[in-house]
């Protein structure tokens, strides 16, 4: 039972310790933009700290689950290309061409069904995200999916998305969602009291 | 269980988005035939039209009206 146990809690901490990093290095490319419409950002308080930091929790998550944390990392950094699909980037290639080869990078280190797990359940969990901030871009300028396609059929896409995820890899499903429960609650805490 | 409320999930959207997009449809022909009675019945209330805000254009409609009531 104690295995059990300890795989369960060692995976929910494996993804809130990712959520984290991705959140930081998120914080520190939005740090202008967040500036510009008063948003809290990590990368005001932590400065140029704030990629360090976001390696050193991503390196303890991949200590304690490296193929789902790894995975979980690389597919953010997929969707995070979405919006910048045409633009060129220091690689000389462009979003689509860089998420491309980190998509192929990703199912040859780990898994592919992690690989397809992580990338469903970002896109998603991205989504839901742009749902939230539905109101925050409108006053920035930024038109996101949900302005895109309309905030309920995003919110059914994004279900689509997690359940979809689940019929694919059952066993860490129901850890993964946890720690993205919690380490949401926790986001929006913090939010809320500052 | 999982593969039953997957599919769920995709009958609701695609009837969603179909509802949406005929909503849309039915609501622009309504739109279209109810605004020229609409503007009609403002610019006769207000005595101008609420248009060009010129009060010979009415005139000038309701004139041609009758012309054309009296040719049928």
């Amino acid at each position: 039972m104690w295995p059990g146990i300890y795989e369960f809690a060692s995976t929910i901490l494996a993804v809130l310790l990712c959520a984290a990093s991705i959140k930081l290095v998120d914080d520190y490319l939005d740090r202008d933009l967040d500036n510009r419409i008063g948003r809290t950002n990590w990368a005001h308080k932590l400065g140029n700290s704030t990629t360090l930091y976001s390696m050193m929790l991503l390196i303890i998550a991949a200590g304690l689950n490296s193929s789902l944390s790894l995975s979980l990392f690389l597919s953010s950094y997929i969707i995070g290309m979405f919006n910048d699909l045409k633009q060129v980037f220091p690689s000389k290639l462009t979003g689509f061409q860089e998420s491309l080869v980190v998509l192929v990078i990703g199912v040859l280190l780990f898994k592919w069904d992690y690989m397809l797990f992580s990338l469903l359940f970002v896109s998603s969990i991205q989504l839901i995200d742009d749902c939230i901030d539905y109101n925050i871009d409108t006053l920035a300028g930024y038109r996101n999916f949900a302005h895109r396609f309309g905030v309920i059929e995003t919110m059914l896409i994004a279900a689509i998305g997690i359940i979809t995820s689940w019929w694919i890899n059952e066993t860490i499903f129901t850890p993964v969602i946890s720690g993205t429960i919690i380490f949401y609650i926790g986001l929006l805490y913090k939010e809320a009291n500052q | 269980m999982i593969l039953y409320l997957l599919m769920l999930l995709v009958g609701l959207l695609i009837g969603y988005v179909y509802g949406k997009n005929k909503g849309f449809i039915i609501g622009k022909e309504q739109g279209k035939s109810e605004m020229p009675l609409t503007l009609r019945q403002q610019s006769l209330e207000e005595g101008y039209c609420v248009l060009c805000a010129s009060p010979s254009c009415i005139n000038h409609d309701s004139s041609s009206n009758n012309s054309h009531k009296k040719e049928e």
